[in-house]
C-alpha cells in the first residue's frame, strides 16, 4: 500500500494521521493550500447550497457538507487533492430516495437524510475494511458518465420549476416524465421575475468565465441577482404571486450558528422499516459515492502522478460520511469542478481542501444573513447550467465511440436513470459494467494455429482453419471462473469428424487456476469420449504444479505434455511433431482395421499421397549446425522411435532446398578427425571437439540437389527410385515445391506387404525372439 | 566428467532376431507389426542355426531383395498400372527367397567397449541404419543410428552450454 502523503508511510490510525500531517505540514506549503482552498469555496458555497436544494433540503446543509465531511474525508482519505462534499449527483439520489418518505412515516426529512448519510458512511467503510478499492476498477467510466448524464437531465428537469417560479406538487413527482409533465403544465403561470433571475444568473455562469476564467461566474450572478431582488423588493410578500422565493424561504434559512453537532434522531428512535427501506438505497448511494469519488481521485491522479490507495480512499469516504451524519451533514462524494479547481488554482496537500472548508466556515460567519436573501431561482438557475454541463457529450461521444459494450454500458445506465428509481439505476450501471468486464476478460481468447511449411504457425481466428486431423487452439487471456462453460462449449466446436489429435497451446494463457484445470479434464474426457487424443504444450511452471497435484499431468500422461521452453524452438513444434506421429498411428491403424477386401481394392494404384508418412522435420535453412543438431536430437527423443529421419530445409517460401542426414550430422560432429585420433580424447575433450563446428551454416552442409516427388507418384516409382538411386527417403512436394511427408523404405515396405497381402507377424515365429 | 560413452551404454538389448533359414515374408511379416513399426525398428539380427552372428536384414536390403533388378534398367513405365503389376507379381515371387540370400553380411560390428568416436565412424562410413554389438561370437545388442546420434549430439551440445548462445 502506498501513502497518500509526498513521502510518509502509511498511517495506521487516522488520529495518528492527522497529527502527522499537523506536525509535518510545511509552511511553504500552506500560502498555495490557503488560496486554492479559496478557489474552491468561491466556487462550492453557492454549489453547496444549490446541491442541498436538489436533495430537497434547505441551502444550508450543503454549506454543512462542505465543512465536516469535506475535511474528514480530506483527512483520511487517500488523494491529495479530492475535494468532498455535496455533489449534484448524489443529492439527486437523496432526493430520489428521501423525498417520499416524511410522509410515509411521519419523521422530518432531515432526519431521514442523516439517518440514510451514516448507513451509506457505514457501507462505504465495510467496503474499505473488507479491501474492495481494487473493485472500483472493475466499473467501467462509462457508469459515472451515462449516471452523471442522466442525473443531469433529472436536475434540470427538477429545477426548471424554480427557474419559472412555479409550484409543483411538491416531492410526489418521482420519475422525471411525471415531474417534467408537471412542469410542462405550470408554464402558464411562470413567475416573469424569478424567470429573468434564473435566466440572468445562468447567462452570468456561462458567460463570465468566458470574459476572464479566474471570474467566479456563479458567485458573481447570485450576489448580482440577490442584490437585485433585495433592492427590488421582489422578495416580499406584497408580490403576491410574483414573489420570488429565497434561501430563507427554504427550511429555517441560514444562520451563523455553527454549533451543528447532534446525534441524528433515528438513532434514539430507531425505525426498523425506515432504515430497512432505506438499506438497498444505502448500498448504491455508498457505490455511487465510492465510484465518483475514485474516479476524480483517479483523473486527478492521472495529472499529479500520486498512487492512489482505493481502499484508504473508501475509508476516507466512508469517515466523511459517517462524521457528517452527526453534524447535519447529507451523504457527499468527491467533487469533479471542486477537485478540478483545488488541483488547477495550486493546491499542494489534501490542507488545500481543509482550507476550502475553512474559507466556508468563514462565509457563514460574515455572509449568513446576506446568504438568507439569495434567489431560489438564481441557485436554480445556476444549477440548470451545472445539469447542462453534466451531460459531457465529448465524454458520451467517446464511450459511444469506444465500441458495443461501452455503448450498452452508458445507455444503459443513462436510460435507466431516466426510468427507474436512481439507486437502481446505479446498479444497473455497475452490474453492466460488471458483466461486460467479465465477459471481455473471463474470457479466454482462442485462435488456432496452422502450420506454415516452413515450420512456423500462422494464427488464424478460432473456427477458421480448415478441417484438419489435428486442430492446434492457442489459448491467451484471463481465465476466471466466469468464463470456464463458455471456453469448454468454444472447446468443443473445433471438433471435426476428421479432427484425431487436438494441440492445446497454454503459454499466453494467465491466472490459470482450479477452473482451467477442471476445463482441460472436462475437454479430455469428450475428447477421449471421440477418441481424439489430447496434447497440450507451453505449460509454464506454475501451472506444471497445478496439473501435477489435480493428477491431470498423468491422466494426460507425459509423452503428450511438452513444456514452455525459453530454447529455440517452442514446445509447439514439438507438440505437432508428437501430434502428426499420432494422427498418422491412427490413420494406419484404421487403414489396418479396414479389413481385406477394402485393402485389395487399396491395393491398385497407390500413390505417393498414400504411402507417405506426413510427420517429417523441416527448418530454415539460414540456421547454424548446432541448431540443427538440437532440433534432430529433440524430435528423437520425443518420439522414442529408433528410427531416424534426414533434416529437410525450406527456403523462405517453404520450398524444399535441400536434405542434410544423419550421416551428414555426424560427419560434421567428428570434424575430419579419424576415430583413432578421437578415441585418444576423453569425452569432455570430445565433445569440445565435437562441437568445433558448431557455427557452420547448414545451408553449406546439406545436399541441395534433392529431387522430390509429386503427391501422385506411383508406388512402383516409388521402388525403383529407392532401390536404384539407394535413395533412403524419399519427399514428397506439393504442386508449390513445399515438403508434404516423405516416403521411407518402411513406408514403401509397409504398402508392398499391404499390396501383395503378408499379414503382419501375429505371433513371433519361434526363431523370433524378443529380450 | 564420468565414465566415456561406450557402446555398452548406448546398445538396445531388445532387437528382433531371425534364423538365416526364414523368408522374406517372415521378416516383412515382422516388420509390419504395429509394435515394431511404433518402435521405429528396421533392422532384424540375422542369426546361423547355431545362434551365431549371420548378418543383418534392414529395410534397405529388404526392399533391395524384393525389388527385381529388371525394374533398376526399366524406364518407360511411368503411368503403366500393367507394369505396375508386373512388378508386384514379380515381388510377390521374391517374397518365398531366404533371408540368407537378401541380408548384409558384411557388416560391421562394434564390442560393448567401443568408444563413440569408433560408432560414429563405422555408421557414417558405410551409411550404417545400425550396428550390431557382438560379444564372443554373439550379438549382445543393437545400436540404431538414432542411438549414436543422440550420444553425439547430447555430448557436443552440452559442451555448447558454456559458452554463449548461438546467434540466431
Amino acid at each position: 500500500m502506498d501513502s497518500g502523503f509526498p513521502d510518509a508511510e502509511r498511517p495506521r490510525r487516522t488520529e495518528a494521521a492527522l497529527a502527522r500531517i499537523l506536525a509535518r505540514y510545511p509552511l511553504e506549503h500552506l500560502r498555495h493550500d490557503a488560496v486554492a482552498g479559496l478557489t474552491v469555496a468561491v466556487m462550492g458555497v453557492p454549489q453547496a447550497m444549490g446541491y442541498a436544494m436538489i436533495a430537497g433540503l434547505p441551502p444550508v446543509y450543503g454549506l454543512y457538507t462542505s465543512i465536516v465531511c469535506c475535511i474528514v474525508a480530506a483527512l483520511s482519505g487517500s488523494s491529495n487533492h479530492l475535494v468532498t462534499g455535496p455533489t449534484n449527483a448524489i443529492c439527486m439520489v437523496i432526493l430520489s430516495l428521501t423525498a417520499h418518505l416524511p410522509a410515509k412515516y411521519n419523521v422530518d426529512l432531515l432526519q431521514v437524510v442523516l439517518l440514510l448519510t451514516l448507513m451509506t458512511g457505514l457501507v462505504q467503510l465495510a467496503f474499505g475494511a473488507l479491501r474492495m478499492g481494487g473493485i472500483v476498477r472493475y466499473v467501467s467510466n462509462s457508469v459515472v458518465v451515462g449516471f452523471t448524464a442522466g442525473a443531469g437531465v433529472l436536475i434540470a428537469t427538477n429545477q426548471l420549476r424554480n427557474v419559472l417560479g412555479i409550484q409543483v406538487g411538491g416531492g410526489k413527482a418521482e420519475r422525471f416524465y411525471e415531474v417534467l409533465w408537471l412542469t410542462v403544465k405550470g408554464i402558464p403561470d411562470t413567475n416573469p421575475y424569478a424567470l429573468s433571475i434564473g435566466v440572468f444568473t445562468a447567462l452570468c455562469v456561462v458567460l463570465l468565465p468566458k470574459i476572464d476564467r479566474r471570474m467566479p461566474g456563479a458567485l458573481v450572478g447570485i450576489a448580482l441577482s440577490g442584490a437585485l431582488v433585495f433592492l427590488m423588493g421582489w422578495h416580499g410578500e406584497e408580490m403576491g404571486a410574483a414573489r420570488i422565493g429565497i434561501v430563507k424561504d427554504i427550511g429555517e434559512g441560514i444562520g451563523r450558528n455553527l454549533d451543528l453537532f447532534s446525534v441524528p434522531h433515528l438513532l434514539f428512535h430507531p425505525n426498523p422499516e425506515l432504515t430497512r427501506e432505506l438499506g438497498t438505497g444505502a448500498v448504491a448511494l455508498a457505490i455511487l459515492g465510492l465510484i465518483e469519488a475514485a474516479s476524480i481521485a483517479r483523473a486527478v491522479a492521472a495529472s499529479s502522478g500520486q498512487r492512489l490507495n482505493f481502499t484508504r480512499e473508501f475509508v476516507g469516504q466512508g469517515l466523511g460520511n459517517c462524521v457528517g451524519a452527526f453534524f447535519l451533514n447529507f451523504a457527499g462524494s468527491g467533487s469533479f469542478t471542486r477537485t478540478a479547481v483545488c488541483f488547477q488554482s495550486g493546491a499542494r496537500t489534501r490542507m488545500a481542501a481543509v482550507f476550502s472548508a475553512l474559507w466556508t466556515v468563514l462565509t457563514i460567519l460574515i455572509f449568513a444573513p446576506v446568504a438568507n436573501y439569495i434567489p431560489a431561482a438564481s441557485l436554480a438557475g445556476m444549477l440548470i447550467v451545472i445539469a447542462y454541463s453534466m451531460i459531457e457529450r465529448h465524454r458520451l461521444r467517446l464511450a459511444w465511440k469506444s465500441g458495443f459494450n461501452s455503448r450498452v454500458v452508458l445507455f444503459g445506465t443513462l436510460g435507466s436513470t431516466l426510468v427507474l428509481p436512481l439507486e437502481y439505476a446505479i446498479f444497473v450501471g455497475v452490474f453492466l459494467s460488471i458483466f461486460f468486464l467479465l465477459k471481455i476478460t473471463g474470457r479466454a481468447d482462442l485462435t488456432q494455429l496452422v502450420p506454415r511449411p516452413d515450420a512456423g504457425f500462422d494464427e488464424v481466428p478460432f473456427d477458421r482453419a480448415a478441417p484438419s486431423p489435428i486442430v492446434t487452439v492457442n489459448m491467451e487471456g484471463d481465465l476466471y471462473f466466469a468464463a470456464v462453460e463458455d471456453l469448454d462449449y468454444e472447446l468443443q466446436r473445433v471438433l471435426t469428424p476428421k479432427t484425431r489429435v487436438v494441440i492445446l497451446r497454454m503459454k499466453r494463457l494467465r491466472a490459470v487456476g482450479s477452473s482451467a484445470i477442471a476445463v482441460l479434464e472436462h475437454f479430455y474426457e469428450v475428447l477421449r469420449k471421440r477418441n481424439v487424443s489430447l496434447v497440450v504444450c507451453g505449460i509454464e511452471p506454475d501451472l506444471v504444479e497445478v496439473m501435477t497435484s489435480s493428477g491431470l499431468r498423468r491422466v494426460i500422461g507425459e509423452p503428450n505434455i511438452f513444456y514452455a521452453d525459453s530454447k529455440l524452438f517452442q514446445s509447439t513444434e514439438l507438440a505437432m511433431a508428437r501430434a502428426l506421429s499420432i494422427a498418422e498411428m491412427e490413420r494406419r491403424r484404421e487403414r489396418a482395421a479396414a479389413g481385406g477386401a477394402e485393402r485389395r481394392a487399396e491395393a491398385a494404384g497407390l500413390v505417393a499421397r498414400d504411402v507417405m508418412t506426413r510427420h517429417c522435420i523441416r527448418f530454415g535453412q539460414e540456421h547454424q549446425l548446432r541448431e540443427a543438431i538440437w532440433l534432430v536430437s529433440e524430435m528423437n527423443r520425443r518420439r522414442k522411435t529408433a528410427e531416424d529421419q534426414p533434416l529437410f530445409l525450406q527456403d523462405r517460401e517453404g520450398k524444399l532446398a535441400g536434405e542434410l542426414s544423419t550421416w551428414r550430422l555426424l560427419r560434421e560432429m567428428a570434424a575430419g578427425k579419424a576415430a583413432a585420433e578421437l578415441c585418444r580424447m576423453d569425452d569432455a575433450e570430445l565433445a569440445r571437439h565435437m562441437s568445433d563446428r558448431f557455427q557452420t551454416p547448414i545451408h553449406d552442409l546439406a545436399r541441395r540437389d534433392v529431387s522430390s516427388f509429386a503427391m501422385e507418384t506411383p508406388l512402383s516409382v516409388l521402388l525403383r527410385k529407392s532401390v536404384a538411386e539407394d535413395r533412403r527417403v524419399l519427399p514428397v512436394c506439393d504442386e508449390g515445391g513445399r515438403l508434404v511427408g516423405l516416403v521411407r523404405e518402411s513406408d514403401l515396405l509397409i504398402a508392398v506387404g499391404k499390396v501383395l497381402r503378408v499379414a503382419a507377424v501375429e505371433q513371433a515365429p519361434t526363431a523370433i525372439t524378443q529380450r | 566428467m564420468a565414465e566415456n560413452i561406450r557402446a555398452k551404454d548406448l546398445m538396445r538389448l531388445s532387437f528382433l532376431r531371425l534364423g538365416a533359414g526364414h523368408t522374406l515374408r517372415e521378416a516383412l511379416s515382422i516388420l509390419l507389426d504395429p509394435q515394431t513399426r511404433e518402435d521405429g525398428c528396421r533392422v532384424l539380427i540375422v542369426l546361423n542355426p547355431d545362434a551365431g552372428f549371420a548378418g543383418i536384414l534392414t529395410t534397405r536390403y529388404l526392399l533391395r531383395a524384393l525389388v527385381p533388378d529388371w525394374v533398376r534398367e526399366e524406364t518407360d513405365f511411368e503411368d503403366n498400372l500393367a507394369f505396375e503389376k508386373r512388378l508386384l507379381d514379380s515381388m510377390e515371387e521374391k517374397l518365398e527367397m531366404k533371408v540368407a540370400e537378401a541380408m548384409n553380411r558384411d557388416v560391421p560390428t562394434a564390442t560393448p567397449g567401443d568408444r563413440l568416436p569408433r560408432l560414429i565412424e563405422c555408421m557414417q562410413d558405410k551409411r550404417l541404419d545400425c550396428l550390431p554389438v557382438v560379444e564372443q561370437g554373439r550379438v549382445v545388442g543393437v545400436i540404431h543410428l538414432t542411438d549414436v546420434f543422440n550420444a553425439a549430439a547430447r555430448l557436443a551440445l552440452a559442451a555448447q552450454t558454456d559458452d554463449a548462445p548461438p546467434g540466431r
